[in-house]
C-alpha cells in the first residue's frame, strides 16, 4: 500500500494546518461529524443519574491495573496459555511487526482480514504485512475506506471522520466493479461494502484485531465493535491474532464492566456497542466454532517508560475518542494534521511520549488549554497539565532557546519588578498612543501579525490602570 | 458567607484588586469598574504594585519563571483578607496552578496554599462570598438581547457557570439569550492565538458566527483576553456595520459604567481629537 | 522474545516495585483482588422490574422484543413473521434451541454456516442483561460464528434468565466453571456510522435483531 510518502520529512503542524483548513472536502466532512458526538454523549449521560461516579470507577480501574501491571500481565499470560493460547511480548514496533509476520508465515497465511486495532496502525502492520506476501484486508467501514483510498485514519473511533460521502462513492466506484448496482444512499454504501467484503471474511487465513481491554482473571481479550467485523475476523479464521498493548490490562470482569460502562458512552453516546465479545484462548472441542489457533501479541513501545513517571495517567486512556470529539483544533484541522496515528488532546500527549521526534513537540503546543478535553475525558487524564509538562519537558531539552522563549523570559524578569514595569509600560502605551491617532484600533501591529492578519487589535489608552489609580488616589488626599 | 455590608459593626473586607495585565494596559475601565462594585458590596480596595500572574511563562514550558512570578504575587497580596481578579483565565492560573508549583519540601508550599484559598473570580466573589445584592439595579438591559460567552479557564477551572448571569439579572435586569456552543473555545489561547494564528482565526470566525447567530446586540464576558480576540473580530468582518454587537467586560455592566465605548469602538473624545 | 518479555516486566517492576513470587500468581492475584474488590457503582435507572428494563433498553438499541408465554410458541412466531417477508428463507439454528422439542414442520432448518441473503438465526441466549438490554451467548452453547453471518437474527431468552446489571452476568457465567473460547454480547442489529456520522442499521452483522422473551421456556 501506499505509505510511501511515510518516512519523508513532514511539513510542520502549522503548514499542515494552513493545508487543513483550506481543504474543502475536509472542512465539510468534520462540519458534518462537528456536534453530533457532543450532543449523543450528553445525551447517553443524561440518562443515567451518576456518570460522574462511574467515571471516578473507571478511573480506579484503569489506576489499580496499572499499579500492579507485572503481576496481571503475567497472570493474563498464564491464563492465555492454559485456554490454549499464546502470549509474546514486543518491545517495539518492529518487534511486532516481526512477530505478527512469523505468525502469519507459520500458517502458510496469504490473505488476513483485520479488524480495527490502533496498536496495528501504530506499528505499520498493513504495509508490513503485505511487504511479506501476506493481504492485509481492512474489514472495518472506516478503515476499509482508507484502504482503498491509501491513507490512515484521522480519529481513533470513526478512523473515516474526513472522509465525505461523496469521496466514498468516488472511492468505490474507482475500485469496484459495480456494474448497475447504486451508490447514492449510505446504506448502498454499507451494502455494497458488505457484500464484497463477506467473501473475504470467509475465505482469510487468519485473523487480526486489536483489543479495548485484556482481563487478568481469565486471560481474556475484549472487543467492543458496532459493525460485527471484529466477530467475523476473530472467529472465522483458522487462527486468530491480538494486536495490542501492555497497557489495556483491567484485572476482573467487574473491572471491566466499569470500563465498558463509560467507553461506548463516552466515545458514540451508546449505553453500549452492539457487540462486546471476549475471547479466551483457542476453540475447545466443547466450543461449536473458534480459531485454533490464539496469539496475543503485546507491544510496550515505551509504554513501561511512563509508568511511575509523571505522565503515568497517559496510560489510563481507553481509546474513547471523546477528548478530540469535544477539541476545538481537532474540529478546525482534523486528525492528518497531527501526523500521527493518535490525534487530537490525547495524541498530543501519547505521540511525543512514544515516537519523540522533533516534529512531535509541536502537538502539545498546538493547544489553547481549553480544558474540555479533560473534562469529558471518561478516566480524568489531565491532558492539558500533561501537556504543559511536555512543554517543560521541549525547553528544558532544548539546546537554544528561541526568540518567543527570550520575550517570555525577559518579560517575567521585568515582571518580578512592579514599578520598573509599570513606567515601561507607561512609556510603551505613549508611544502606542501617538501611533494610534485616532484610530479605535490597529489593523496591523508590528510583533503581532498573527493577530492582525485575522483580526483588529482593540487600541488601549494613554495610560495604565496602575497609573491611573495612583493618580485618583492622590487626588482623594485633602 | 461573611456578613452583608449593611452589618456596619464589623469591620469592611480588605481587598486587593489585582486587575490583570490586559486590563492594565488595554482596558483599565474593567478595573475601576470591578473597584466600584467591590466599593459598593462594602469592602475596601487597595491596589499593590502588581504586575503579571505568570500564566504566560506558565504555559510556555517556564515553570522556574512561574515559580518566582507566583511567589511574588503571593507576598504582594498577602496581607489583604481576599484578592479578586476580574478574569477567571489569571484566577484559574493562581488558584489551581499556583500550589502545583512549589514541591511538598518547599516551605512556601503552605503559604501558597493558604494564599490560594483567598483569591477569588469577581463573580465567584460576589455572588458566593459577598452574596451582592444591589438595592436597585444599576442599569435596566431587560429590552437588550445579550448574550454571554464561558471562557474556558473560568467555566472549568473555576466552575464559573452561573455566577454572571445570577449577577447580570440582579444588577441590570438581564437574562442571557445563550448562543450556540458558549463553552467552546474563542481560540484566543495566549500565544496560541499568534503562533497558531490560522487555526485561532478559525475558532474566533466560529464563535463570532455564533454570537451573531444569538441575534445579540451585545456579548459579554468574563475575561478581557477572549473579548479583545471576539471584538477583534467582529470589527475586522463588519468594519463599516454601526450595528455590529457590541463586546464588554461583565464588571462594566453590573457596575452600570457603560460610559467608556465598547470594546474597540469609536470614542466620542478621541474622535474629537482630545 | 523471551528477552523482550523479561526487559518489558523488569522496566514495569521499576515502577510497581513487583512485590510478588512468579511460583504464585494465582495467590497474588487473588490476594489483590479480594483486597480491592468495592460494592461496583452501576448506572442509576429504574430497575425494580429487571425484565421490563430489559425490554425497554433492547428496544431503544434496536432490537425488536416480543413477548410470548411459551417457547412452544416460538415457531408459530416464526412462521407467521416468515410470510411477510420471504419463503425461501433458511432457518440456521444453534444446537441450544435444538434441544428444544419445536415444531419446524414447514420450516426450511440447517446447522450449517449461514451463507445465502435470506437466512435468518434462531439461537437461544445464555443471559440477558437489563442495564443495556443485552443478550449474551456462550460459544460452547452456539456458534459465535452464526450469531454474524444471518441476515436476521432472533434470539430466544428466558424471562428467568434476564439479570439486572453486568455484574450479575459474570455471576452466572463464574458459576458454570467453564469459560467458553467466546461470550457474546449483543445488544441490537449491527450497524456502523462510518460514512458521514449516520447511522446505518446492517453493517457486517445481521440487519435486524428480534428477541423473543419466553415467559414458561419449558
Amino acid at each position: 500500500m501506499s505509505q510511501v510518502q511515510m518516512h519523508e520529512p513532514q511539513p510542520d503542524f502549522i503548514i499542515r494546518s494552513r493545508a487543513s483548513l483550506e481543504d474543502e472536502h475536509l472542512q465539510e466532512a468534520l462540519e458534518k461529524a462537528g456536534s453530533g458526538f457532543v450532543h449523543k454523549r450528553q445525551a447517553a449521560i443524561d440518562r443515567i443519574g451518576n456518570f460522574e461516579q462511574l467515571r471516578d470507577q473507571a478511573q480506579r480501574v484503569r489506576a489499580r491495573a496499572l499499579k500492579n501491571l507485572d503481576l496481571y500481565l503475567l497472570h493474563f499470560e498464564k491464563k492465555v496459555t492454559e485456554a490454549g493460547g499464546q502470549v509474546h511480548w514486543a518491545e517495539t514496533p518492529e518487534q511486532m511487526r516481526e512477530l505478527v509476520i512469523g505468525l502469519c508465515q507459520k500458517q502458510n497465511a496469504k490473505t488476513a482480514t483485520k479488524g480495527k486495532s490502533m496498536v496495528g496502525e501504530e506499528v505499520d502492520l498493513n504495509e508490513a504485512l503485505e511487504a511479506a506476501g501476506v493481504a492485509p484486508q481492512e474489514t472495518d467501514l472506516g478503515e476499509y475506506v482508507l484502504q482503498l483510498a491509501h491513507e490512515r485514519p484521522s480519529h481513533i473511533v470513526a478512523p473515516a471522520l474526513h472522509k465525505t460521502k461523496a469521496q466514498v462513492q468516488r472511492l468505490f466506484r474507482d475500485n469496484h466493479a459495480l456494474g448497475e448496482r447504486a451508490l447514492d444512499e449510505v446504506a448502498d454504501i454499507v451494502n455494497e461494502a458488505r457484500a464484497v467484503i463477506r467473501d473475504r471474511f470467509l475465505q482469510a487465513d487468519v485473523g487480526i484485531t486489536g483489543a479495548n481491554m485484556l482481563i487478568a482473571e481469565t486471560g481474556t481479550a475484549a472487543i467492543v465493535t458496532n459493525e460485527g467485523n471484529g466477530d467475523l475476523t476473530a472467529t472465522l479464521p483458522r487462527t486468530h491474532i491480538v494486536t495490542t498493548s501492555i497497557d489495556k490490562i483491567v484485572p476482573t470482569w467487574e473491572d471491566a464492566s466499569a470500563i465498558l460502562r463509560v467507553l461506548g458512552r463516552s466515545a458514540t453516546g451508546q449505553d453500549i456497542t452492539t457487540y462486546t465479545s471476549f475471547f479466551t484462548g483457542a476453540r475447545s472441542d466443547q466450543d461449536k466454532d473458534g480459531p485454533e489457533q490464539f496469539h496475543i501479541v503485546l507491544l510496550d513501545n515505551r509504554r513501561s517508560e511512563l509508568l511511575g513517571s509523571e505522565y503515568e495517567k497517559m496510560l489510563h486512556c481507553i481509546r474513547c475518542g471523546a477528548c478530540m470529539n469535544h477539541c476545538p483544533v481537532y474540529q478546525s484541522v482534523g486528525g492528518h494534521t497531527y501526523n500521527s496515528v493518535y490525534p487530537g488532546p490525547m495524541g498530543a500527549v501519547l505521540t511525543p511520549l512514544l515516537r519523540h521526534e522533533e516534529q512531535d513537540n509541536q502537538l502539545p503546543n498546538a493547544s489553547t488549554f481549553c480544558g474540555r478535553c479533560e473534562s469529558v475525558c471518561p478516566v480524568r487524564i489531565p491532558l492539558p497539565g500533561l501537556m504543559r509538562k511536555l512543554r517543560d519537558r521541549e525547553q528544558r531539552e532544548r539546546k537554544h532557546a528561541g526568540m518567543a522563549q527570550w520575550a517570555v523570559k525577559l518579560f517575567c524578569k521585568l515582571s518580578r519588578h512592579p514599578a520598573v514595569y509599570r513606567r515601561l509600560n507607561d512609556f510603551n502605551l505613549r508611544l502606542v498612543a501617538i501611533a494610534r491617532g485616532r484610530k479605535p484600533r490597529f489593523q496591523s501591529l508590528p510583533f503581532l501579525s498573527g493577530w492582525t492578519r485575522h483580526r483588529d487589535f482593540p487600541a488601549p489608552e494613554k495610560s495604565s490602570f496602575q497609573s491611573q489609580w495612583q493618580q485618583r488616589q492622590k487626588e482623594k488626599q485633602p | 458567607m461573611i456578613e452583608t455590608p449593611s452589618n456596619s459593626s464589623k469591620p469592611k473586607p480588605q481587598v486587593g484588586l489585582f486587575v490583570t495585565c490586559p486590563v492594565d494596559l488595554v482596558r483599565p475601565s474593567i478595573g475601576f469598574a470591578t473597584a466600584t462594585l467591590l466599593e459598593r458590596a462594602g469592602c475596601d480596595v487597595h491596589v499593590p504594585p502588581q504586575s503579571c500572574c505568570g500564566q504566560v511563562a506558565l504555559n510556555n514550558g517556564q515553570p522556574e519563571q512561574t515559580r518566582a512570578l507566583a511567589w511574588n504575587i503571593v507576598q504582594q497580596f498577602d496581607e489583604y483578607d481576599y484578592v479578586v481578579i476580574p478574569s477567571g483565565s489569571c484566577g484559574g492560573t493562581i488558584k489551581t496552578h499556583y500550589p502545583e508549583l512549589f514541591d511538598e519540601h518547599d516551605q512556601r508550599l503552605q503559604a501558597v496554599e493558604a494564599f490560594c484559598e483567598k483569591v477569588f473570580e469577581l463573580t465567584t466573589f460576589l455572588t458566593q462570598v459577598l452574596d451582592y445584592t444591589p438595592v436597585q439595579a444599576a442599569l435596566d438591559l431587560s429590552a437588550e438581547t445579550v448574550t454571554y460567552h464561558d471562557s474556558c479557564a473560568g467555566l472549568r477551572e473555576l466552575n464559573i457557570k452561573q455566577q454572571p448571569r445570577t449577577l447580570l439579572k440582579r444588577c441590570a435586569n438581564l437574562d442571557i439569550t445563550e448562543m450556540q456552543d458558549t463553552d467552546v473555545c474563542c481560540g484566543f489561547g495566549g500565544t496560541f492565538c499568534v503562533k497558531y494564528s490560522d487555526v485561532s482565526n478559525h475558532m474566533v470566525t466560529n464563535k463570532v458566527n455564533n454570537i451573531r447567530r444569538s441575534g445579540a446586540s451585545m456579548v459579554l464576558g468574563g475575561d478581557l483576553s477572549c473579548l479583545l480576540n471576539i471584538a477583534g473580530k467582529l470589527q475586522r468582518l463588519e468594519p463599516d456595520n454601526p450595528n455590529r454587537v457590541q463586546v464588554r467586560h461583565i464588571a462594566e455592566v453590573l457596575a452600570g459604567e457603560l460610559s467608556t465605548p465598547a470594546i474597540g469602538e469609536h470614542s466620542p473624545a478621541l474622535e474629537k481629537g482630545e | 522474545m523471551t528477552d523482550s518479555r523479561s526487559r518489558i516486566i523488569d522496566r514495569i517492576a521499576r515502577s510497581t516495585g513487583g512485590n510478588f513470587s512468579t511460583d504464585s500468581l494465582e495467590e497474588s492475584f487473588k490476594a489483590l483482588t479480594v483486597k480491592h474488590t468495592l460494592p461496583p457503582v452501576q448506572p442509576q435507572m429504574e430497575m425494580a422490574d429487571p425484565v421490563a428494563t430489559f425490554i425497554s433498553e433492547a428496544g431503544r438499541n434496536g432490537a425488536r422484543v416480543t413477548e410470548l408465554e411459551s417457547i412452544a410458541q416460538v415457531t408459530p412466531w416464526l412462521r407467521d413473521n416468515t410470510d411477510n417477508t420471504s419463503t425461501s428463507a433458511r432457518f440456521h439454528l444453534s444446537p441450544s434451541i435444538l434441544t428444544q422439542s419445536l415444531d419446524w414442520d414447514g420450516l426450511t432448518t440447517t446447522t450449517e454456516t449461514p451463507t445465502a441473503a435470506q437466512s435468518w438465526g434462531v439461537v437461544q441466549a445464555h443471559t440477558g442483561i437489563a442495564e443495556t438490554g443485552t443478550v449474551m451467548s456462550l460459544s460452547d452453547e452456539c456458534p459465535s460464528g452464526l450469531l454474524f453471518l444471518v441476515e436476521r437474527l432472533v434470539i430466544v431468552i428466558a424471562r428467568e434468565d434476564i439479570v439486572a446489571y453486568q455484574e450479575d452476568a459474570w455471576q452466572r457465567l463464574r458459576a458454570r466453571n467453564i469459560l467458553p473460547r467466546t461470550v457474546n454480547w449483543i445488544t441490537g442489529p449491527s450497524r456502523t456510522a462510518d460514512i458521514e456520522q449516520q447511522i446505518q442499521i446492517g453493517a457486517h452483522g445481521p440487519r435486524e435483531a428480534d428477541y423473543l422473551v419466553i415467559d414458561k421456556p419449558r
